[in-house]
């Protein structure tokens, strides 16, 4: 581009074919010149002018992938930050550097950010000038012709004994019929010419595409700063769920604009939920009934929640994330009181068939805190290794191995629902039990296995930018597909009285795909000059279209 | 309905057909690529920018090159179209092997990494044929040819599964249009890789001769430039339909998992793939980028493709695992 550029003669005319080049600071010549002035300004000016270059921006696209690689590679805080604590527990050592440095927390770290702002910023900087630009084009005359032909990369020249004024309209209206934005002209030396260029809906797309990406950051930022998500679980027929923050499993994660005032109430009971399997334990539906009411005292509802299809509460939504089973333990003192009954969600393991672990805490009502340990095996079965696993994902045989503490269990420390603290606390027994089977202390008091019903987990969910984020993504799109295989070409038809006649020269530029412009030139001169009339027989050459440069000069730019 | 155990066995036996097939073309393109005719036509010289690589074949030389270019023929040039021909036939076997499969799963025949790699290699040899209908780019077969074979390979023998319907979670019908456009972009995406590095290659071997000669002579092989146009047509193409796809994805997750974006490990390598293929498409129209920069930015985007597909299922877990809801 700049070899041609740097050509007075074609300066005209390949003047901003590209708004996008010469705004980008890659053509320095075309870049606007201004004063310098010594200092901070100039040095910020020239900082500015940097990163909006589009080879800044090249950079800071790749050090944005370079940055998401640790992101899939250390477990994330925002996805698992289970994974996180067994990482702590696996790399004492190096897990704390890697924490300062973001290692888990990627795509909330500073460093990220940083880069995503600067990408931004660039972004704006590089698409002011050129949606200014690009509009002036649009409304512009297509640029004169340059002042020779045979340096452009297509040129072909014939003579006619129709006049130059016929030739000039009969190119315009040619080039009109074609859809070209096309120009007649008179040269201050009485040559006329059309000039007319065609696909101005290239730079229009890339601009639409670049602008939607610009929508896109903004609707993630804004996702990122009003959201909110969590996690809850209900048993089937067990108690509803109200949306308050405590009855979150753990602390839902908010925006940094947003807390637990911003949370729409509803209660939420499971009637049922229906896990089915294939014969090879694959999973093959899970479909949980609810009864939902917007608010206490609203009216109640009755829908169905799957995978892929959920509930739309307000602005946010109840989906359905996952499922376990949830064993009814009865616990009685010495005389037979019941102490506690309750259902005790137990958490399955992966590839396991829901093979399920958890635990049973009755920390009041007895005379000493009782923790159980649970393993919850829905179909037993005994491996060849001699540990026992489940063969099934559904009860059909239902066991669980057990292994029951008493003591102290220390609640006043936060604890997992999942897990206790086995400090103050010492083992009392331990064995396999089955459905109706009770587990006995050493005073006389029992655990009673009653009953197994199923949980369903579900997540509730808000992201005030996704629809803006996915019109963004549409108009982006299509912006970009314009971007990419619209065309953008110029055609100058010129035409000089001489004797006998009019020369009629014919030049063309494209800056992407000059195979397919190059039959489209041939094609459009040969039309020309079959709308002319015939040269005069004697010393002129027979009408040769698209007659190739002898100078194998490629034209600018992309293919 | 029950998987049709016929069917299944069929779809089976007619991949190891395809691959057999493939590999058979595969050393026959090798074949042509290595004797074929290595005279120069005519002792043409290839324009150059001054510099840099040649940029983009001028108009002069496309049009006439086609039709004048009378590449003398040895028996290298009968071997390479009965190449073609395999190739076609081990084309129609796998379109065989992948429609059976679902009509034995009743559903889409892509649900797992088996089925993706399969139907992933058959969009690669489609548009390496179509583009053949349009373009003299034998020369280009080998190279498709290594990493389908190997693909093939790999899903026949590590990745195989048994057929089966999808798991809950994708089952849905955005998972068959974010799938479609997904594997129907890496499949394109695999033609402009082979394209990349066979433009690396002609490109090292034209700067040779010229600093030998002083002047780059065409060979029956494609000038650097064209291979190059391939692997840009081939990217420009296959961008837009991975961008979709990656939407398609996002519409998907916030259907399942209550968010379009979760940096799950299998997006965020899908948004590096992608970021990739944006910075080619950047390279090319920036100064000091193009060329052999750009090829290698070409490169590093099908790298992290497969990244994006393997690595990540094998290694890396994540929701995208599927191993449970
Ligand atoms: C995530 C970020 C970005 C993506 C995915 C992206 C993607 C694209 C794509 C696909 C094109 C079309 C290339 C072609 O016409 O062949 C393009 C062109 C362009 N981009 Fe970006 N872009 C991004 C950021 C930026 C930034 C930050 C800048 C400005 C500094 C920028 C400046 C340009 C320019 C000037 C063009 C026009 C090139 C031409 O028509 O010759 N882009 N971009």
């Amino acid at each position: 581009m700049s070899e041609l550029t740097a050509k007075d003669d074609m300066a005209t005319a390949t003047e901003s074919l590209s708004t996008a080049e010469s705004v980008s600071g890659d053509v320095d010549e075309v870049v606007v010149d201004r004063p310098r002035k010594p200092g901070l300004p100039a040095l910020l000016l020239q900082g500015w002018r940097q990163l909006t270059t589009m080879r800044t921006a090249l950079l800071l696209l790749f050090l944005l992938a370079l940055a998401a690689i640790p992101g899939s590679l250390f477990p994330q805080r925002g996805t698992n930050s289970a994974r996180v604590n067994q990482y702590y527990d696996d790399h004492a050592a190096v897990a704390p550097w890697l924490d300062r440095l973001g290692m888990f927390d990627v795509f909330g770290s500073t460093w990220f950010y940083t880069l995503y702002a600067l990408l931004g910023v660039s972004l704006v900087g590089c698409l002011v000038p050129r949606l200014r630009l690009h509009a002036r084009a649009s409304v512009a005359r297509p640029p004169a012709p340059p002042r020779r032909f045979d340096r452009l990369p297509l040129s072909t020249t014939f003579r006619t004994t129709s006049s130059a004024d016929d030739v000039a309209s009969a190119a315009h209206g040619l080039l009109r019929g074609k859809q070209w934005r096309s120009d007649r002209r008179t040269a201050p030396d009485g040559v006329l010419s059309v000039a007319a260029e065609k696909g101005y809906l290239r730079e229009t797309g890339n601009l639409l595409f670049h602008v939607s990406l610009l929508v896109l950051l903004a609707a993630v930022a804004v996702g990122a700063l009003l959201g909110y998500s969590g996690i809850f679980s209900v048993v089937e027929g067990g108690r509803p769920f109200t949306n308050t923050v405590a009855a979150y499993d753990g602390e839902p994660t908010f925006g940094q604009w947003v807390d637990g005032s911003t949370l729409k109430p509803f209660t939420l009971k499971l009637d049922d939920f229906r896990a089915v399997y294939l014969p090879n334990t694959q999973p093959k539906s899970f479909d949980a009934d609810v009864t939902w009411a917007p608010g206490a005292g609203a009216p109640e509802r009755r829908r169905g929640i799957r995978v892929n299809h959920p509930l739309a509460v307000g602005g946010a939504k109840v989906y359905l994330l996952g499922s376990g089973f949830a064993p009814r333990f009865v616990v009685r003192d010495k005389t037979g009181r019941v102490v506690s009954d309750d259902f005790v969600r137990l958490l399955p393991q992966k590839n396991a068939n829901q093979y399920s672990i958890g635990v049973l805490k009755v920390p009041g009502g007895l005379p000493y805190d009782v923790g159980m340990r649970a393993v919850f095996v829905p179909t037993f079965a005994m491996g060849a290794d001699g540990f026992p696993y489940s063969s099934s994902p559904e009860a059909k045989a239902p066991v669980i191995l057990y292994r029951v503490f008493t003591g102290d269990l220390g609640l006043t420390r936060a604890q997992s629902v999942f897990d206790f603290d086995e400090r103050g606390m010492t083992v009392a027994g331990e064995g396999v039990l089955v459905p109706g089977k009770s587990v006995s202390l050493p005073d006389g008091a029992s655990i009673a296995w009653e009953d197994t019903r199923e949980y369903a987990v579900f997540q509730t969910t808000r992201n005030p930018g996704t629809r803006t984020a996915f019109v963004a993504c549409v108009l982006g799109l299509l912006g970009l597909i314009a971007s990419l295989f619209v065309r953008r070409r110029r055609i100058w038809v010129s035409a000089t009285a001489a004797s006998g006649g009019t020369v009629v020269e014919v030049g063309g530029l494209a800056r992407h795909d000059a195979e397919r412009f190059s039959a489209e030139f041939a094609a459009i001169a040969g039309e020309l000059s079959g709308r002319l009339a015939p040269p005069a027989p004697a010393p002129a050459p027979a009408p040769a279209p698209a007659q190739q440069p002898t100078a194998a000069e490629p034209s600018a730019g992309e293919s | 309905m029950p998987v049709d155990i016929g069917l299944e066995q069929l779809s089976d036996n007619l991949l190891f057909a395809t691959v057999i097939c493939y590999a058979i073309a595969m050393v026959g393109y090798a074949a042509e690529f290595a004797f074929g005719h290595r005279a120069n036509i005519a002792g043409r010289a290839l324009p150059r920018i001054a510099g840099g690589a040649v940029d983009s074949v001028p108009a002069t030389l496309a049009p006439v090159s086609r039709s004048a270019r009378r590449t003398p023929e040895n028996w290298a040039t009968g071997v390479g179209r009965a190449a073609v021909a395999i190739t076609v036939l081990g084309w129609v076997l796998h379109d065989g092997s992948v429609v059976t499969r679902g009509l034995a799963a009743h559903r889409v025949p892509w649900g797992n990494m088996y089925e993706y790699s399969s139907v992933i290699c058959l969009v690669a040899v489609s548009a390496y044929l179509w583009l053949l209908t349009r373009e003299p780019v034998r020369y280009l077969g080998a190279l498709v040819m290594a990493p389908v074979v190997l693909g093939l390979g790999l899903a026949g023998t590590v990745l195989k599964v048994r057929a089966g319907p999808l798991v809950p979670a994708l089952d849905s019908y955005w998972i068959k249009i974010h799938t479609t456009a997904v594997m129907g972009a890496s499949g394109i995406f695999m033609v402009a890789f082979a394209a990349s590095l066979l433009y690396l290659a002609r490109e090292s071997a034209e700067r040779r001769q010229l600093e030998r000669d002083g002047v780059a002579r065409e060979s029956w092989l494609p000038s650097a430039a064209s291979v190059d146009r391939v692997a840009y047509r081939m990217i420009a193409f296959g961008f837009p339909v991975w961008t979709f796809g990656v939407v398609a994805g996002a519409v998907w997750a916030e259907a399942a998992w209550g968010r379009y974006w979760g940096w799950d490990p299998k997006e965020t390598w899908a948004f590096i793939t992608w970021v990739v293929y944006a910075g080619y498409l950047h390279a090319r129209s920036t100064a000091g980028w193009k060329g052999r920069k750009a090829a290698y930015i070409g490169i590093a985007g099908f790298v992290s493709l497969l990244i994006t597909f393997y690595a990540v299922n094998l290694w890396i877990t994540g929701l995208h695992s599927y191993a449970g809801v």
